[in-house]
């Protein structure tokens, strides 16, 4: 028997706005000692599906079964699920620092959860434990450390005490939602490596979460794809990867810059994930679908079963289509380009845009001792080049880009813009030459004004440089939003009514605004879905063909910066390790730090023959269930 | 710990067509839902309505609010008559009108109430922001001079002002102003210079943005809620620190009527022994004035707040459980 069997389960979240349907109907099986996974972007339901079933979500309504080891986790008391949750059911989630109590030692919060479950346990045989099983997710001189507070731990360092501490009651069931997302890559596998290991040792079953199909490759034996709330694809894993049957998983593959090995352009799934709120008649991808037919939009596909186990909610019955990517940039706009009055940028040809020699930035605080963040730093880029800057958290990357950018003063070096130094410029000098250079921000949700209307957020650059007003302006900025792909009647929107996607476009038009002639991208796309971070990356690429900028990109991901970049520079403490042309680094790298990355940032697929395979089961899909019908 | 669960405003964060409400907006939509605020709101357009009456009840029952009936308003021993047909909330000491008297407290309470709010609420923002924006030695000096106000013994400083200058209803207004401004300051300066680290801030940076455009533009808008909040709280202690100051002598000058001088008569001599009225009816007034102005503050912090989704959320859940119970059984 399996050791978890979920079967039929709805949850709904009633809101402010409406009753969020956030699961509808997803049925799998966990076996004993498996590893399995659970794939889907931002909205898909994957956490609330997890924390639903182990009553993490009070106010949610939940209907089917979650039979754990033969009992119904739906259906049980409150206190029972809080004894399971623990003792049985350990859970690592994505943020360690919110889940570890500041105030109080790590040894301490973790002799407390043993002592909460097993209240008999001597203290001292407790902390014996604790520190047997920080010995043993790597943490060095565990006993130690028992006495150090969580801010005195690293991110990985965290991670791992918050796995001690979901698996020192060695529970047989583990729940990890994204545990390694916050981290480094190079840390990201240490984690992996770590659960992977608990697991032969301890027999301990994982469900894992997260947003990448590509990090599951290589640890989970299967997966469940879910997207918008509906389960798409439930399989082993090496037959997901080698041979989709979903469009919608292949679709995810197809865009996700790790599975796509080549420098090639990669190919985003068209338009954005639904509005919960609603239930679709028929399937929820139908929209974003290049195979939806008719009916498609109407009923509820059925699900099929396969004999190699793969399980698939489509009414597609044959292999999906491969649809080319489009171009993000329209033959409307690249013809609009003399309009908007784009010039060739002067002098260019023969002059770096930016040189950069030995930069070196050193923060001083009155109490503290100086912290170098940029030790010598020289790198150059010519016109219609594009450098990846690459490197882990706290290597001084954005650091750089914002003292090229001329956001921070450095402490020594020069740094030249088109040939014009940039140090002993004064502040009006400085706001002429932002024309040149313009940045875009990681965080689409931070970067923007809340308070402030899209077409003001795009012209405010046209306003304050080129004193652009009234019509003019409101012109300019309906052209940019074309540009980028937006819709030119949205011109009065709030930032909150757009998506993560259309957020990053409109931080991309207000860049492009002036038409600068180098363009600084901080993690464009580390905050988006897979599906939708391919589309931005395309509109970058499509944007510098059309109109020859020079692109200093910054990313902390290897497999994202290949498909934009020629050149990509390795930073590691403050110190560029290495720079060579893209395929370079990958084929032939040379310094062990970048070795290093790039195994970590890869993840070998399992291999799989083409499957002769044959429908075993075709039934109804799950059904459509009213809101009062769930939790009731 | 290993229990901290995430929230279900986290676990959500479904990409739907969402339409932004301003805070106003916003306010309007969860405080219609709130019972205490209403019935707080409805209290406030009442003793409003009745402030805005006062010249009315003047002319309908005929007592100017100064006049003094020493023939109806007082006993033939001297003492103030009770609520009767004639003055419906009784006389005072000298045989004036309380109810009229009251209204034109009302008047007195609310205008130094809002108006010293409003003043304090415009200098609060003023220093906060200059102080969060542009930090250093500006920072220090405004900083200074706030805890420096917060620190002053408000009743000596208030005595030894009124003794200089004489009490006025300016005077009174300043004083009132000069010490509610400081805590809006403080709160304001925290929350700018946490603003001044956000992505956007640094965007218009680096457009070029000049730093007045930044703080009107780009820090000013994101601080409507605080100063929304905190505003309204201030109202309530304006029209207390109003009430006591009138009471000690140091506030407005008789003969316009105020609460706190009105509570001060009834003190006198005990008069409250004989002629509870004066007490009563006062006291009442300012108590429940106040009072609903702290319920309302209170319901426009929790309407405002960014948690309040999920409190909401939550009562949503206990209503519609015994409901869906008695459907089934
Ligand atoms: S059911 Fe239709 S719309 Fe949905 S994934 Fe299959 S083919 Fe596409």
């Amino acid at each position: 028997m399996a050791l978890l069997e979920v079967s039929d389960i709805y949850v709904n979240l009633p809101t402010e706005d409406g009753v969020v349907h956030a699961v509808q109907g997803a049925s799998f099986d966990v076996e004993r000692g498996e590893v399995f996974g659970i794939v889907g972007e931002s909205g898909s339901g994957k956490s609330v599906l997890t924390q639903a079933m182990t009553g993490l979500l009070p106010s949610a309504q939940i209907s089917g079964k979650v039979i754990f080891d033969g009992q119904d986790l739906i259906t049980a008391e409150p206190a029972t699920l809080r004894a399971l949750r623990g003792k049985r059911i350990g859970m690592v989630f994505q943020d360690p620092l919110s889940s570890l109590h500041p105030y109080f030692t790590i040894g301490s919060q973790i002799v407390e959860v043993i002592k909460t479950h097993e209240p008999k346990t001597p203290k001292k045989e407790a902390r014996e434990r604790a520190a047997q099983m920080l010995d043993m997710v790597g943490i060095p001189n565990a006993s130690k450390r028992l006495r150090d507070y969580p801010h005195q731990f690293s991110g990985g360092m965290r991670q791992r005490v918050m796995i001690a501490m979901a698996l020192v009651l060695s529970p047989d069931f583990i729940i990890a939602d994204e545990p390694t997302t916050a981290l480094d890559v190079t840390i990201q596998k240490q984690i992996l490596d770590l659960l992977a290991d608990m697991r032969e040792r301890l027999g301990t079953t994982v469900i894992m979460i997260s947003h990448d199909l590509s990090l599951l490759a290589s640890f989970a034996d299967r997966a469940m794809v879910m997207y918008a709330g509906h389960q798409m694809e439930t399989g082993p894993i090496a037959s997901l990867f080698n041979h989709p049957a979903h469009p919608y998983t292949s679709g995810l593959l197809r865009s996700s810059p790790v599975t796509e090995e080549t420098q090639d352009r990669l190919t985003p799934i068209d338009g954005r994930a639904p509005s919960l709120l609603g239930v679709p008649a028929g399937c929820a991808f139908a929209p974003r679908c290049a195979d939806a037919d008719e009916r498609c939009f109407t009923s509820r596909p059925t699900q099929r079963i396969f004999d190699d186990g793969v399980k698939v909610n489509c009414w597609l019955h044959a292999d999906p289509t491969l649809v080319d990517p489009k171009s993000e940039v329209d033959d409307f706009v690249t013809n609009a380009h003399d309009r908007i009055n784009f010039h060739t940028f002067p002098g260019a040809k023969d002059q770096p845009v930016v040189e950069v020699k030995d930069v070196h930035l050193t923060f001083r605080a009155k109490t503290r001792h100086p912290v170098h963040v940029l030790k010598g730093v020289s790198l150059s880029l010519e016109q219609g080049d594009t450098l990846g800057l690459v490197g882990e958290s706290g290597c001084g990357k954005t650091t750089l880009a914002r003292a090229i950018a001329g956001l921070i003063p450095t402490t020594s070096g020069s740094i030249k813009l088109i040939g014009q130094e940039v140090g002993g410029l004064k502040t009006d000098e400085w706001r002429r030459m932002r024309r040149n250079v313009q940045m875009v921000f990681q965080d689409p949700y931070g970067s923007l004004n809340p308070r402030r209307r899209v077409g003001a957020i795009i012209g405010e650059p046209l306003r304050i440089q080129k004193g652009m007003s009234g019509e003019d302006l409101k012109h300019a900025v309906r052209e940019l939003m074309e540009l980028v792909g937006l819709d030119p009647e949205h011109y009065n929107r709030f930032p909150a009514e757009f998506s993560g996607g259309q957020r990053q476009r409109i931080g991309i038009a207000r860049a492009l605004a002036l038409d600068p002639q180098l363009l600084i991208f901080d993690e464009p796309v580390s905050a988006l879905d897979v599906s939708i971070q391919a589309q931005i990356l395309n509109l970058m690429k499509d944007l510098q063909e059309a109109f020859g900028y020079t692109y200093l990109f910054i990313s902390h991901d290897l497999a994202v910066v290949r498909h934009v970049c020629d050149r990509i520079a390795v930073m590691d403490a403050g110190e560029i390790v290495e720079t060579a042309a893209t395929e370079e680094i990958f084929a032939n790298p040379q310094h062990p730090f970048t070795k290093k990355l790039l195994a970590a940032s890869v993840h070998p697929i399992p291999e799989l023959e083409e499957p002769n395979r044959e429908v075993v089961v075709e039934t109804p899909g799950p059904a459509i269930l009213e809101d009062a019908e769930v939790g009731a | 710990m290993s229990e901290a669960a995430p929230t279900v405003a986290e676990a959500i964060q479904a990409p739907a067509q969402v339409v932004q409400r301003s805070s106003w907006q916003h306010l309007w939509y969860r405080l219609r839902r709130d019972k205490a605020s209403l019935t707080a709101l409805v209290f406030i357009a009442l003793v409003i309505a009745f402030a805005v009456c006062a010249p009315l009840l003047e002319t309908v029952t005929g007592h100017l609010y100064d006049a003094q009936f020493r023939d109806t308003g007082l006993t033939p021993q001297g003492l103030p008559v009770g609520p009767n047909s004639e003055f419906l909330l009784g006389a005072d000491y000298l045989g004036r009108d309380m109810l009229v008297r009251l209204a034109y407290g009302a008047q007195v309470s609310l205008l130094v109430g809002v108006l010293a709010a409003l003043i304090a609420a415009c200098i609060g923002v003023t220093v906060g922001l200059l102080a969060g924006y542009f930090g250093g030695w500006v920072d220090a000096v405004l900083s200074r001079f706030t805890d420096f106000v917060m620190a002053i013994p408000f009743l000596l400083f208030a005595l030894a002002l009124v003794s200089v200058y004489g009490a006025s209803f300016q005077m009174c207004l300043f004083m009132v102003v000069f010490f509610s401004w400081a805590v809006l300051g403080r709160v304001i300066r925290a929350q700018v210079r946490a603003l001044k680290e956000r992505e956007f801030v640094e965007a218009s940076r680096s457009l070029g943005a000049s730093t007045p455009s930044i703080v009107v533009k780009d820090v000013l808008p994101n601080l409507t809620e605080p100063i929304i909040v905190y505003t309204t709280q201030l109202i309530p202690s304006a029209i207390v620190f109003e009430a006591s100051l009138s009471f000690l002598g140091l506030g407005i000058v008789p003969p316009m009527p105020s609460w706190g001088q009105m509570l001060s008569d009834a003190s006198q001599n005990s008069m409250y022994m004989v002629a509870p009225w004066m007490l009563v009816s006062t006291g009442l007034m300012l108590l429940l004035t106040t009072l609903a102005f702290n319920i309302l503050g209170d319901g426009v912090r929790d309407a405002l707040d960014p948690k309040a989704g999920r409190r909401l959320l939550a009562g949503l859940r206990r209503k519609q459980k015994p409901g869906k119970e008695a459907a089934h059984g």
